[in-house]
């Protein structure tokens, strides 16, 4: 079957900094598919060409068989990608409500009532705050209400980048609790997480990248039980995403 | 002071409010484009100037009286101000986009003087009166007798800010607009052709522009080819008094602004009312940069 993603040879290049060097993976339709890798190793890189948001040096990204290579950004969610961005960037200003709204901006009018429905009872408490701002809301919510918000797109694949990211360990159990009912539910998922041991535990497949390129791929089990895995990146997971102000990418030259 | 009484008072005031309202719609519209684009747009009271000449030859041809007249003549001024924003955005501002602020800005600093100028070479420097074609009468309002004109400017002022207040809220256009303002990358991720937006903000925000230049024109029977400055620093003032960003602060700056303004010309003077305000206006700047009604916005760059 064709993947709903298929990403070949990816390059991206920032000035003479190659954050991504010849990356290939895929997203089989209904697959929870983990990218874990250090900080720097180009994750959020390839997240963000995927997404149109990087600038795309070489190869090609394909969606549901179409090439997006050079799609701009906003025509996307139309194309049925929606990706919930690193640190949530949630509208701060604008009510929960508003958020959702403007997360269906690419459907069809008649479509958002029912798309809110479902995405209020996937998280009842965004209705319950409907009408506060979203700068008003705790980090963990703000977190469910960017998901909410990227669904209410109704998008083929959700791609989420670090959303466990300055989160308490007790709400990142939640946000992966409900990336595995979403993968239930037949959502297509590519995640990308520096907390290795936690997204190989909900993830189908996973790949890991190292200074801009993939260096293991397999069942995410067999990458939770190789050692070399468990050493490198489960050990200093925990403490990594715990910090907080750490560096954006493209933060090259950091050894592993 | 002996002829302080409550009649002229309440025309004061009443002035005062009509003055205010025309400074909201400046401010609000230099709001709204500054908020998605985030670069000043210094011309925008070249907009509202060159809207007032524009209307004010079309006149002779324009003779319909009564409400008609007005309503004509602010739906024409209404069109020519989006018309306007639209040429200025797409000759001056979409080439710089990407460029650094500073090229953004200097180039509207420069299209505000140029524009002075071709107003002043096509119609002279000198004070033009205008004059509408419409005097409604007098308003009783308790004991004051008020031109009722007055009473039409402000009450139109707050119905177009009140329909854009609308516009903003309610629609989805209105969302990606505030979306655009509070963080471009993400509207853009949620689908949104934040150049596009861009745009809209510039059409919609210059046509406040034109409406509050032919609505002060008539207030005040006149147009000249500086005025458009004098009005947007008072906006700007607005704006800063009202927490840039926080479109109803620079609403309700503005009003209070306009009545202020007034008060001060009655009683200090007209030669030390300007002086005054921009001393507010620093003073707001240095002690309060996030405005006497704002909160501090989370900014996000």
């Amino acid at each position: 079957m064709e993947p709903v993603l298929a990403v070949t040879d990816l390059t991206v290049q920032y000035g003479g900094i190659r954050a991504v060097d010849g990356v290939s993976f895929h997203v089989a339709e209904g697959e929870l598919v983990a990218l874990i890798g250090a900080n720097g190793a180009g994750k959020s890189s390839t997240l963000r060409a995927i997404a149109g948001l990087a600038p795309v040096a070489g190869g090609d990204i394909v969606l549901d068989g179409v090439s997006i290579r050079g799609v701009p950004t906003h025509e996307l969610p139309r194309r049925g990608l929606a990706l919930v961005p690193e640190g949530r960037r949630v509208f701060a200003d604008l009510s929960v409500l508003d958020n959702l709204y403007l997360g269906a901006y690419s459907r069809p009018r008649h479509e958002i009532v029912e798309s809110l429905r479902q995405v209020y009872e996937l998280f009842p408490i965004l209705r319950e705050r409907s009408d506060q701002a979203a700068g008003t809301l705790s980090g963990g919510e703000q977190q469910m209400l960017a998901i909410g918000r990227a669904l209410m797109s109704r998008p083929r694949i959700l791609l989420l980048d670090e959303p466990s990211l300055g989160l308490a360990p007790v709400i990142v159990r939640q946000v992966l609790a409900l990336l595995r009912q979403l993968r239930e539910r037949g959502v297509t998922i590519l995640l990308v997480e520096q907390n290795a041991r936690l997204a190989l535990e909900v993830a189908d497949r996973g790949y890991v990248m190292h200074t801009g390129r993939i260096v293991m791929s397999g069942p995410a089990r067999e990458l939770a039980a190789n050692p070399e895995v468990r050493e490198r990146y489960f050990g200093t997971a925990r403490a990594r995403s715990a910090s907080p102000g750490r560096a954006r990418e493209p933060s090259m030259g950091e050894s592993v | 002071m002996d002829s302080v009484t409550l009649p002229v008072l309440v025309d004061q005031l009443v002035s005062g409010l009509a003055v205010g309202g025309v400074y909201a719609l400046v401010a609000l519209g230099f709001a709204l484009i500054f908020g998605v684009l985030r670069v000043a747009q210094f011309a925008h009271g070249e907009v509202y100037m060159l809207v007032a000449f524009l209307v004010l030859t079309a006149l002779p041809a324009l003779q319909l009286g009564g409400l008609g007249q007005f309503t004509l003549v602010l739906v024409l001024a209404l069109a020519l101000g989006a018309g306007l924003g639209l040429a200025i955005e797409r000759v001056v501002f979409r080439p710089l986009l990407a460029a650094p602020h500073i090229a953004a800005i200097i180039s509207a600093i420069g299209l505000s003087i140029a524009l002075q100028y071709l107003a002043a070479f096509v119609w002279g420097a000198e004070l033009h009166p205008f004059a509408l074609g419409w005097s409604p009468g007098n308003l009783s309002l308790g004991p004051a007798v008020i031109p009722a004109f007055k009473v039409i400017i402000f009450v139109t002022a707050l119905a177009l800010l009140a329909a854009l207040q609308l516009v903003l809220r309610r629609t989805q256009l209105g969302r990606a607009i505030r979306a655009t303002a509070s963080d471009a990358e993400t509207a853009r991720l949620m689908g949104i052709n934040t150049t596009h937006i861009i745009t809209t903000a510039f059409a919609v925000g210059s046509a406040l522009a034109g409406a509050a230049g032919v609505l002060v024109a008539a207030l005040y029977g006149v147009v000249y080819s500086s005025m458009g400055i004098a009005a947007l620093v008072k906006g700007y003032t607005a704006t800063v008094i009202g927490g840039v960003g926080n479109l109803i602060g620079a609403v309700i700056s503005g009003l209070l602004l306009g009545v202020f303004e007034v008060l001060l010309d009655s009683y200090v003077s007209p030669k030390w009312s300007d002086a005054i305000i921009f001393a507010l206006l620093i003073g707001v700047l240095v002690f309060r940069p996030q405005g006497l009604l704002g909160r501090a916005i989370p900014e996000r760059l």
